[in-house]
């Protein structure tokens, strides 16, 4: 009886499973056919609305106008296409007639309805028709039904309605990304703190903030990454909103806007040389009082690279006193903001820092001089003759190699007025073993004769085998004062390795 | 004696009839964990993008670094597509671990680098760097030579070089999509919590075209052998890993393409010799040095970033590469056996670590062992035929089951296939798979148990004809 019911389970469980592998391919043929067919009508809404668009955009058809013509747009992929259209030319001028638009066709409703509820939604479009801010709270509403509705399975398609609704001209588009901070949904909130930044509203960065000091306070399951990437995208001119924050008591909450601060800063520093006069007196002169006195050193570190962009005399002098700061986080970044040709009076003080307790500050400020062009440099190679220490000698060789520097440095062994320094780092490099690019150069064809001579001399401070073999190859295959010049040094290399030898035997006190 | 025969046979179906049901059922669970999770990441990074982080400043610098060993044919373009990778701030960090063909050479020549002598600091074990090749006009670039020591060994070397926050390691021979970086970042940029690895799905190339360095068209390879792999890594990748992500309890993610954060991995010791798959080990180690600081983190594995590979063209060289995982697998649960079943770890201790340690390591002695006992027993009537049948649907049936629901979750999530012949193919190969290639896959697979058992410490060297038509040996351990 048994044995009966195993066989007519197995036989059903094979029949299940076959049945679900014929769905599984008729499901396959209809998504791929589905597809097809949504493709094609989205291709063809297209072509069919973009006229209008563009008469729409270029201003030829008033709001109204334009959302009788839309009317028939009713399917999902007519609608989608008629989205990305109108949300293309969604820029400038066009941005509110675009929400404008997307109201009156009704898209903006259906979507406040995903994401809020019904109720909620018609209080939202409410408030956005009106233009006023939504009664934005960012505690997240107590209730059992939270733990669903903050499952993906839910809140996914949430997070998609906020998407759109983000992307509705700034005066509209803040009532719902504020609602949507409110949202159980991680993913919702993440599109709404997204959306904040793409459109730079000014009044939502206490909003922000507000999310930023959570996830630095409370903990936060939206990123402070996510957070402060939002917060990146405001521009030079949004900065005065920022400086309230930078005497707000939490101190990690002060980096943080300070440090989105220097990112803009340095975003628009891309584009254009800045001054002081391309920032508001209020955050001037709140980096150059507060910012540089700031308790906390990681404050006063991330306000230098501010301070740079200022260029006049008053950020020289802050950061003059930033260099000298007790903190090494605090001096080096200072360093990594001197590093700007403008502040050629601060070289001495740079190179003060070479010989900093810190390797980290060392490595900076060696970078540091070496954008200074040949100023800097020289003042590079000056200390790099002079220091005794060895790990700063060696951070600054590795500058120099990997700078580019070599090919300079060798040129200038010929120059009348660098050709004694340019010997003497050649020297240095080669008592620290780092000759490895200077071993190139002495078999490079392009380098002059002079200059391959005086190398040859510097190398010999410490010949290792490779410059050996080098000298050898010269000796073999240059029948000029090169040629000449190196079998010499061979020979002297010979004679000395010789009379070590014998030193070393005669001492009996030989290396095992 | 010939009842305690029957009654032994009865003893040892009963073990493989438990064993099919148990990993059927897991499996199943997996599937819908999968279902749910996959599906849904694909509608939300689908209409997001990434350009955000692309954009934005924030976004952590990241040091991919490749382990080369006789690379000569694919190094240089896999280098270039590296280069054009769509990433704000990267290092290239290629580490030849002591070729013997021109793999250096050829890297010197094509990007005209000089030998340098730079700062060498080591913070994880590995053998001591002999030159430094780099060209101030690619300052992304960074070739190291080394002796041979491996490949555990190689990535350490270039952990102590990288600058970066985050490195991702690189198999020579991979291609990686353009957007992948992106991708296998997103998850870091937006989790509130501190995400130590980033993993993304590895797939066949095997019959793609390619060009400069980049796919320029996919396809489908013409040997049953490679469609059937196929197939296996679609299942593996988007029915499993992706569950195991959303239970937070990640246990291998493939070193092809895996994303790591470099702090965590130097003060865990860097990548141990010890296994020959040093991907797995690194995950258990992490598990276990983060779990004991009780820090906070996440090792995710997001289905979108997608590094493509060469699979192995013949039946000799799979057998080494499964023999090779399985070792490792069994030398990475048998080194961590205290995780298993350990409160302790969490899901990772009482869900992960038993169904790798019982089901993927162990379980496929039982699997091999029914393979030849169920036919056996039925044939000498030590077995009734409904239980026959019940036996050969669990092992045979049921994975038609799983392997057609995977392709079906690419093609409605991932669809990197974009004909409907290709799909077809892959549905057929959903079911031909399971009749013959999963037995002897798994027999491979009981193979590199039986090694484990009896003391193998080296792995087999798999050699593939490379994706441009190249001859190329996988990087092999000293």
């Amino acid at each position: 009886m048994l044995l009966e019911d195993l066989t007519s389970l197995v036989l059903w469980l094979l029949f299940t499973v076959i049945t679900v592998n014929v769905v599984f391919l008729c499901f396959l043929f209809y998504r791929r056919i589905s597809r097809n067919r949504y493709y094609l009508s989205k291709d063809a809404a297209r072509e069919r609305y973009r006229q209008v668009v563009a008469d729409f955009s270029e201003g030829r058809l008033s709001v109204e106008a334009a959302a009788a013509l839309f009317q028939d747009a009713t399917t999902p992929p007519e609608q989608e296409a008629l989205e990305e259209m109108l949300l293309s030319v969604a820029r400038g001028a066009n941005t509110l007639r675009v929400s404008e638009l997307l109201f009156a066709l009704g898209y903006v409703d259906r979507w406040a309805r995903t994401a809020f509820g019904r109720k909620r939604s018609q209080e939202l479009l409410a408030h956005a028709l009106r233009g006023d801010r939504a009664n934005i709270s960012l505690e997240v509403k107590k209730s059992y039904f939270n733990l669903i509705r903050g499952m993906r399975l839910f809140s996914v398609p949430r997070a998609l309605a906020v998407d759109h609704l983000g992307r509705l001209a700034p005066e509209f588009s803040i009532v719902f990304a504020s609602e949507a901070l409110r949202d159980p949904g991680t993913d919702v909130r993440q599109v709404a703190i997204y959306s904040m930044g793409h459109n730079r509203h000014p009044a939502v960065i206490p909003l922000l903030l507000q999310e930023l000091e959570k996830a630095i306070v409370a903990g936060n399951d939206v990123s402070l990454r996510t957070t402060k990437s939002t917060m990146i995208s405001y521009k030079l001119e949004d900065l005065y909103h920022f400086v309230p924050y930078l005497s707000h008591p939490n101190r990690r909450l002060r980096f943080f806007v300070v440090d989105t601060v220097r990112e803009i800063a340095n975003r628009a520093a891309r584009e254009t040389m800045l001054n002081k006069n391309d920032f508001q007196t209020e955050i001037y002169e709140a980096f150059l009082t507060k910012v540089v006195n700031d308790e906390f050193a990681d404050v006063r570190a991330r306000g230098a690279a501010v301070i740079r962009h200022f260029r006049d005399r008053r950020s020289l002098q802050a950061l003059r006193k930033l260099l000298e700061d007790e903190n090494e986080f605090v001096r080096l970044h200072t360093v990594r903001a001197c590093a700007d040709r403008y502040y050629a009076e601060i070289v001495p003080d740079l190179v003060k820092r070479i010989s900093d307790s810190k390797w980290r500050v060392r490595e900076a400020a060696t970078k540091a001089l070496g954008v200074f062009g040949v100023a800097g440099v020289d003042e590079l190679y000056k200390f790099f003759v002079g220091t005794s220490d060895q790990y700063c000698s060696e951070q600054i060789s590795e500058e120099i190699q990997r700078t580019g520097l070599t090919q300079d440095l060798v040129a200038a062994l010929v120059s009348p007025q660098d050709a004694e320094l340019a010997k003497g780092v050649c020297q240095k490099m080669a008592l620290l073993g780092k000759t490895s690019l200077l071993n190139t150069a002495l078999l490079s064809s392009g380098v002059q004769a002079d200059a391959r001579l005086s190398l040859m001399e510097a190398l010999m401070a410490s010949p290792t085998d490779d410059f050996v073999r080098n000298l050898s190859q010269i000796a073999a295959g240059d029948q000029g004062a090169v040629g000449a010049r190196a079998e010499f040094l061979l020979q002297k290399i010979a004679t000395a390795s010789g009379q070590h030898v014998r030193s070393a035997s005669a001492g009996g006190s030989g290396i095992a | 004696m010939h009842s305690s025969i029957l009654q032994f046979f009865d003893y040892i179906n009963a073990v493989i009839l438990v064993y099919f049901v148990a990993t059927n059922a897991v499996y199943t669970f997996l599937m819908l964990l999968s279902l749910y999770t996959v599906s849904l990441h694909a509608k939300l990074a689908g209409r997001r993008g990434y350009a955000d982080i692309a954009d934005s400043p924030v976004t952590p610098p990241v040091a991919l670094i490749v382990p080369a060993y006789n690379e000569e044919q694919a190094i240089v373009s896999t280098v270039k597509s590296l280069l054009d990778l769509h990433y704000p701030e990267k290092e290239i960090i290629v580490v030849d671990d002591g070729s013997t063909d021109r793999t250096l050479a050829s890297l010197i020549d094509e990007f005209q680098l000089m030998r340098m002598d730079l700062i060498y600091r080591q913070t994880v074990p590995s053998k001591w760097p002999l030159a430094f090749y780099y060209n101030p006009d690619r300052p992304e670039l960074l070739v190291i030579a080394k002796p041979n020591g491996g490949k555990p060994d190689a990535l350490n070397c270039g952990i102590n070089m990288a600058r970066s926050p985050y490195f991702c390691t690189v198999d020579a021979d991979s291609i990686i999509e353009r957007d992948a970086l992106l991708r296998l970042m997103a998850p870091i940029v937006h989790s509130a919590v501190q995400v130590v690895v980033s993993g993304g799905v590895v797939r066949i190339a095997n019959g793609c075209k390619l060009s400069e360095g980049r796919i320029s068209e996919i396809d489908l390879p013409k040997g049953w052998l490679e469609r059937c792999q196929v197939v296996e890594y679609i299942r593996t990748f988007l029915f499993g890993r992706p569950a195991w992500n959303f239970l937070n309890a990640t246990f291998i993610v493939s070193g092809a393409f895996c994303m790591l954060h470099k702090e965590t991995v130097m003060l865990a010791g860097g990548f141990s010799t010890d296994t020959v798959t040093e991907d797995v080990d690194i995950i258990a180690v992490l598990h276990r040095f983060l779990r004991r600081r009780k820090w906070k983190y996440r090792m995710v594995f997001t289905t979108d970033p997608i590094c493509w590979t060469e699979a192995p063209h013949n039946v000799s060289m799979l057998a080494r590469q499964r023999r090779r995982w399985q070792l490792g697998l069994m030398q990475t649960v048998m080194k961590h056996n205290d995780l298993i079943l350990n409160p302790k770890y969490g899901p990772l201790g009482m869900l992960s670590m038993p169904f790798h340690a019982y089901i993927e390591a162990i379980g496929c002695v039982v699997e091999a062992l029914g393979t030849v006992l169920i036919p056996f027993s039925f044939l000498i009537g030590a077995m009734p035929v409904s239980l026959f049948l019940l036996l050969m649907f669990l092992a045979v049936g049921y994975g038609t089951l799983l392997s057609m629901g995977s392709v079906l979750l690419e093609e409605t999530t991932i669809r990197r296939y974009p004909k409907i012949r290709h799909v077809l193919t892959l549905m057929l190969y959903a079911v031909i798979e399971n009749v013959g290639y999963r037995q002897m896959v798994t027999f491979f697979r009981a193979q590199g148990v039986l090694g484990y058992f009896m003391g193998r410490k080296r792995w087999e060297t798999v050699i593939h004809k490379g994706l441009a038509g190249a001859r190329v040996v996988s990087h092999e351990p000293a």
